[in-house]
Formats: structure tokens, C-alpha cells, sequence
């Protein structure tokens, strides 16, 4: 009844504009996302000394294990699902590729890079199997895996230790030779181009046909297991990814290292406009999600700012862009169907 | 004649037998969760028992009940939340903050007045946020996972500011003697405070319409606001009552400890959920109620000592926890397959 009327009310409203109109008013969370980095970024630049190489690079750096994890949890969250096992996996797999490094060799960087995308989508494979064929659901069934990934990364590495060659760090996280740009911003893209390939794939129509509707998408001769086994899996090797680029930039192991990556990732997927629904969401979002909440740290300390207002607006950061896109709900009659 | 009461004898255990287990409607179909929950505490205390017979001293199982309080008040609110259909993941911090906003409230005064004050600021301050919660799950209909993630990194900046980093303060005697202190030097106070909880909260669920309208809201928000059931309200006083307990908690554990610290209530997130899950609960909303939570607190509090006294370390505690909750969530059985 009144569910029909809202989405003819916004088809009208779309019809009556132009096809950038129309892209402009179908994307309002992801638009504000980009449009909250965008200040957060203007007012970082503002105050740095001098926004060259070496910021260009921290800034980039930053938020680049974050983004990966959320790649994966983008794509778990598109399937209406969640993985609350992403940060025992960036902190197993960077505990296991600081058992593989050393300060020596970069032969075995390779290696470790392997082990970790191995074992990660070894952990995202146990997840989907259990979520999809064991029909269980995802926030606990992730939630134990997350301690069992993380005990194990316990045995792996007891202590923080172990070491990464210089040389393989300085290509991981260093500049390029064109304009001195961080070479963060290949690994970016590469993501980026990632996405744009895997969302032309017949796998992601699939996982947001299962998002929007798993009966609808079943009855049309979806494999719903077999598509979440694979969500899971490309979230798992996202984590791994992530832990493997965290060893290349702190040049050590910690089987807590991950502990913040979990919540953070559901909140950069979040507030880069997804709908823990499923069905809506890009990773374009998501990188602008996570690079808002890696930049907070930053403008605060360039602010001046006591370090223990970080949580605080982090927080409201979130809150607050999640009650703006909510607050179209307080216009609508209808109090049944979600907006 | 004595054959004649034999048989009426027999018929009637057979009867008993009937009721109690065959058939859908028989008790142990109706609380088969509870059932199960309750037999693996006496298998994890047999089989802890026999490795370990210090274990069960009356000293020990006394122990880990006061512990399990703790677990079983944080869990109390998030079963109502859960029952809902949502979750509570601002418990940490909610805790953590109303206990450091008492013990600095009183700021090591013995005035009864000023204990009086603080206690009840920190209460406030627990149903404050989870009000906060409510709002903006029932009104702006955030998603609750979302919406108690953003309270839970806001009330942890609060803490931080507020503190600067340090808490200061001791609790009160009454909170120490609350938390650690007995009654005739046997029962512990805290299992007094539990069981005064568990019937409020039980009595709440059962028997009053607020705590039938979770169950609806669980099963089928639309069909609970179809049918005239205050929904929003509902849900607004759930989420309050989830942050009353976390105050409640942060009280009790500031007392247990006799001083606050930053991180006290990190623990409480996942084992809460995981109390209310093991306690058969379906993390869906709808079925499920306190009573197994019980059961789930304390078998998570005795795994954890059961596992420590058998010498395994924190690793592999972490792995057998998270298998055991996976082994617990086969055994209450699996979704139905999608099929339309």
C-alpha cells in the first residue's frame, strides 16, 4: 500500500529530472559520503604545513588495510549478511606472515603475501560453508569463528615481533617515480579496478539479487549457498590482503593488530552509504568511508586537539552521517516497510 | 485391589511422561533449549570435577556464580534486546562509563547522602544512552547494530574526556559488600541482586504485555504494529532497560574490583551475546527468554575457569570458546531452507 506509493513518489521525483539528476538523487548516501571526506580532507590539507610526498603518503597509507578489509565486507554486507571475523583475520594473517619474514629476504615477502590471501580465504571458505550450508546465522556464526581465528593467531605469535625487509616495506608503502605519488594510491586503484570488474561479474549480480530478496533470488535459480560461500571467501581474502599490507607498514607481527579493523569496516561500509539490509552498496563508499575514519586521528592532532576526542568524534562522525541519511524516514506516513 | 492401585499408579506416571515429553506440547519440547543448556553445565561440572576435584568445592562454584552475576545482569538487557529482533553493542562502554561516573561521583566520600547521588547519576547515565539507542533504532529506525556501534565509540570518547584518561575514585562499601560480600558469610549479596533480577526480568517477559508485545515485535514488527502494539514505545523502553542494566553491572563491577579502569566492560559485548545465544535464544528475535541466558552465563564463566584450571592457555581458550558456541548454535538446529 503506502510501500508502493513511496517508491512511485521517488520514481516521479527521478522521472522529473535528468539522467544526472536522476544518478544524483538514487546515490544521496554515497554523495554524502565523498561530501564528509571531501571536508575532513580540505580541512586537514589546510592546517599540514605542507601537503607534500611524505603527507601524501601517510595519508594514503593510512586508511589502505582498512579500505581492503572493507572491500570484503562490502561484499558480505551486499548479501544482506555480516563479518564480524575480519579483524581476528587481518591479525592471524599478519601474525603468520611475520613468522614467514625476515629482515633479509624479500624472496620470502612473496611468500608471506601468498600465505596470507592462503589462509584467508581458507577462514572466508569456513565462514560461508557454516552460514550457508549450515543455515546458521552470520553475526554469531562469524563472531566464534572470530575467536577461534584469533586464538589461533595467539599460538602463531604470542608476543608482537618479528621483522619485514626495509626494501620490501619501501615498495609497499613508499612513492612511485611518477610525481612522487605515494605508491598507495596503484594499490587503490588496483582495488578499484577490482571492483569495477567483479560488480560486471555474474557472481555480484547474484550476491545483490540474494541481498534484495533470497526468495526471490532462489526462485529464479539462484544457488544461494554456493554465492554466499563466495562472499565469504572474497571477504576472507580481503582480510588477508589487509594483513598482509599491515606487516609491509609496521614491519612487525601481533596477533591484536586487527583487534579495531571488525567494527571500523562495518562502519566505513556503513557510512559509505550500504544498507545492512543488503541488496545496497558500492566499494566506491566504502573507500570513502574508510578513509574518513583513518583521516580523524590525523586532523585532530593537527588541531591540536586532546587525542581523546578522537573516539568521541569518530562516533558522532558516524552517528550523525547514518541520522542524516535516516532522516528522510521522519517524512514518510508509512511506519511498516524500511526506507 | 493392590493390582487395581498399581495400574492407576502406572497410568498416571504414564500420563506424566506424556505431558512432560511426547508430543509438541510437552514440556521438554517447550523448553528443550533450557533442558540442553542446563545438562551441559552438568556435564562441563562432571567432567571438570573429575580432572579437577578442587573444582567443585563449594568455595569455587560460589566464585563463579558472583562472576557469572556480573555476565548474567550485562545479559539480561541484551536478552530483551536480542528477543527484539536487535543488539547491544554499546554495552562496553556504557558500562564502563557509568562505573567510572560513580566512583568519581563519590570521589571517595563516605557521605550516604553523596553514595545515594552517585548511584543514582550512574543509573541514569546507563538508561540515558541505551534511550539514545532506542531513539534512534525505533525512531529513525537505524539499524540497532549500527546504532549502539556509533553510541558504543561515543560513550567511549565521553569516558576518555571525562577522564582524561585516568579514572580516579574507589567504590563505596556498600557496592564492595554488594559485589563480594555475604550474607551470614554463605550466600553471596550478588546472588541475591541476581535472583531479584532474573524474576523482575522473567516475571517482566512472561506475564506483563510490555514483555509479551518483544516477543511480538521479535516474530513480525509489522504484524505486532498492525495490531495496535505500541511498537516504537516498546522498543524505546527495551533499550533503556539494556542500558539500566549496563549501569547496574558497571556498579556491581566497579565494587567487585574496588576501583575502575578503562576497558573494564570490553569483555561484556561478545560474551552477553554469546550468553543469550547459548541460552537458546534465537539471535533472530522471538523465541527464547532469561532463563536460559542464566544457563548461558554460567556455563560460559565455568567453561572459562574450567579451561584456565586445566592449565590451557588463553589460545586455546579462545579457540574451544568459539567452537563450543558454534557446536552449541547445531545442537538448537538450523534455519529452515529458503524456498520461495
Amino acid at each position: 500500500m503506502s510501500a508502493t506509493s513511496v517508491t512511485s513518489g521517488r520514481a516521479a521525483r527521478a522521472g522529473r529530472l535528468g539522467g544526472m539528476g536522476r544518478w544524483v538523487a538514487g546515490n544521496g548516501r554515497l554523495i554524502l559520503a565523498f561530501i564528509i571526506l571531501a571536508v575532513l580532507l580540505a580541512i586537514y590539507i589546510e592546517r599540514v604545513p605542507q601537503f607534500g610526498a611524505r603527507e601524501q603518503r601517510s595519508v594514503v597509507n593510512q586508511g589502505l588495510a582498512l579500505t581492503t578489509t572493507g572491500f570484503g565486507q562490502t561484499v558480505v554486507v551486499l548479501t544482506g549478511g555480516i563479518d564480524l571475523s575480519v579483524g581476528s583475520m587481518v591479525g592471524l594473517t599478519n601474525s603468520v606472515a611475520s613468522r614467514i619474514t625476515d629482515s633479509e629476504s624479500t624472496s620470502r615477502v612473496w611468500l608471506a603475501g601468498i600465505a596470507c590471501l592462503a589462509i584467508g580465504a581458507a577462514g572466508g571458505l569456513i565462514n560461508g560453508v557454516i552460514v550457508a550450508y549450515g543455515r546458521l546465522q552470520p553475526i554469531i556464526v562469524t563472531l566464534a569463528t572470530s575467536s577461534v581465528f584469533s586464538g589461533i593467531a595467539l599460538y602463531v605469535r604470542p608476543t608482537p615481533g618479528g621483522a619485514f625487509p626495509f626494501e620490501a616495506t619501501q615498495f609497499w608503502t613508499g612513492s612511485m617515480e611518477f610525481r612522487q605519488l605515494p605508491r598507495g594510491m596503484l594499490w587503490l586503484a588496483t582495488l578499484v579496478v577490482l571492483w569495477l570488474v567483479f560488480r560486471r561479474t555474474r557472481l555480484a549480480t547474484r550476491i545483490i539479487a540474494i541481498g534484495s530478496s533470497e526468495g526471490a533470488a532462489f526462485m529464479s535459480g539462484v544457488n544461494v549457498a554456493r554465492t554466499k560461500v563466495a562472499a565469504y571467501t572474497i571477504s576472507g581474502m580481503a582480510a588477508g590482503a589487509a594483513g598482509f599490507y599491515l606487516t609491509a607498514q609496521t614491519g612487525n607481527g601481533n596477533a591484536l593488530s586487527g583487534v579495531d579493523y571488525t567494527l571500523n569496516s562495518i562502519a566505513a561500509v556503513v557510512l559509505g552509504g550500504a544498507s545492512l539490509a543488503g541488496g545496497v552498496g558500492t566499494f566506491m563508499g566504502t573507500i570513502a568511508g574508510s578513509y574518513t575514519i583513518a583521516l580523524i586521528p590525523r586532523v585532530l592532532f593537527f588541531y591540536d586537539v586532546s587525542q581523546f576526542y578522537q573516539q568521541l568524534l569518530q562516533g558522532l562522525v558516524l552517528l550523525g552521517s547514518v541520522g542524516l541519511g535516516a532522516i528522510g524516514v521522519l517524512r514518510t506516513r508509512n511506519r511498516l516497510d524500511k526506507v | 485391589m493392590s493390582s487395581t492401585t498399581q495400574s492407576a499408579s502406572e497410568m498416571d506416571q504414564r500420563a506424566l511422561r506424556q505431558r512432560l515429553f511426547e508430543g509438541e506440547d510437552s514440556w521438554f519440547a517447550r523448553n528443550r533449549t533450557l533442558v540442553i543448556a542446563f545438562s551441559l553445565i552438568l556435564v562441563l561440572l562432571i567432567i571438570s570435577g573429575i580432572r579437577q576435584p578442587g573444582f567443585l568445592s563449594l568455595n569455587n562454584l560460589r566464585q563463579q556464580l558472583v562472576l557469572a552475576t556480573f555476565l548474567g545482569t550485562v545479559a539480561a538487557g541484551q536478552t530483551l534486546v536480542i528477543l527484539t529482533g536487535g543488539i547491544d553493542l554499546s554495552v562496553a562502554w556504557n558500562l564502563n562509563f557509568a562505573a567510572i561516573l560513580f566512583t568519581q561521583t563519590i570521589g571517595g566520600s563516605d557521605d550516604a547522602g553523596r553514595i545515594m547521588f552517585a548511584t543514582v547519576i550512574a543509573l541514569l547515565a546507563g538508561t540515558g544512552v541505551g534511550l539514545v539507542n532506542g531513539l534512534g533504532v525505533a525512531i529513525l529506525r537505524i539499524p540497532s547494530l549500527v546504532m549502539t556501534l556509533g553510541m558504543n565509540t561515543v560513550m567511549l570518547g565521553v569516558t576518555l574526556v571525562y577522564t582524561n584518561g585516568s579514572p580516579q575514585g574507589l567504590a563505596p562499601r556498600f557496592a564492595r559488600a554488594l559485589a563480594t560480600g555475604r550474607i551470614a558469610g554463605q550466600v553471596p549479596w550478588a546472588l541475591v541482586f541476581w535472583t531479584g533480577l532474573a524474576v523482575v526480568v522473567i516475571g517482566l517477559l512472561k506475564y506483563s504485555a510490555f514483555g509479551r508485545r518483544i516477543y511480538a515485535i521479535g516474530n513480525n514488527p509489522r504484524a505486532a504494529y498492525l495490531s495496535g502494539a505500541p511498537v516504537r514505545l516498546n522498543l524505546i523502553g527495551v533499550y533503556a532497560f539494556a542500558g539500566l542494566t549496563a549501569g547496574l553491572a558497571g556498579i556491581l563491577l566497579a565494587g567487585y574490583s574496588n576501583n575502575t579502569y578503562l576497558g573494564m566492560g570490553d569483555a561484556y559485548v561478545l560474551q552477553s551475546i554469546a550468553a543469550v545465544v547459548i541460552g537458546g535464544t534465537s539471535i533472530l528475535g522471538g523465541a527464547g527468554g532469561y532463563g536460559g541466558t542464566i544457563a548461558g552465563a554460567i556455563m560460559i564463566v565455568l567453561l572459562q575457569n574450567a579451561l584456565q584450571v586445566a592449565g590451557i592457555r588463553p589460545a586455546g581458550q579462545q579457540i574451544l570458546y568459539g567452537l563450543i558456541i558454534l557446536m552449541m548454535l547445531f545442537i538448537y538446529g538450523r534455519a529452515s531452507k529458503v524456498r520461495e
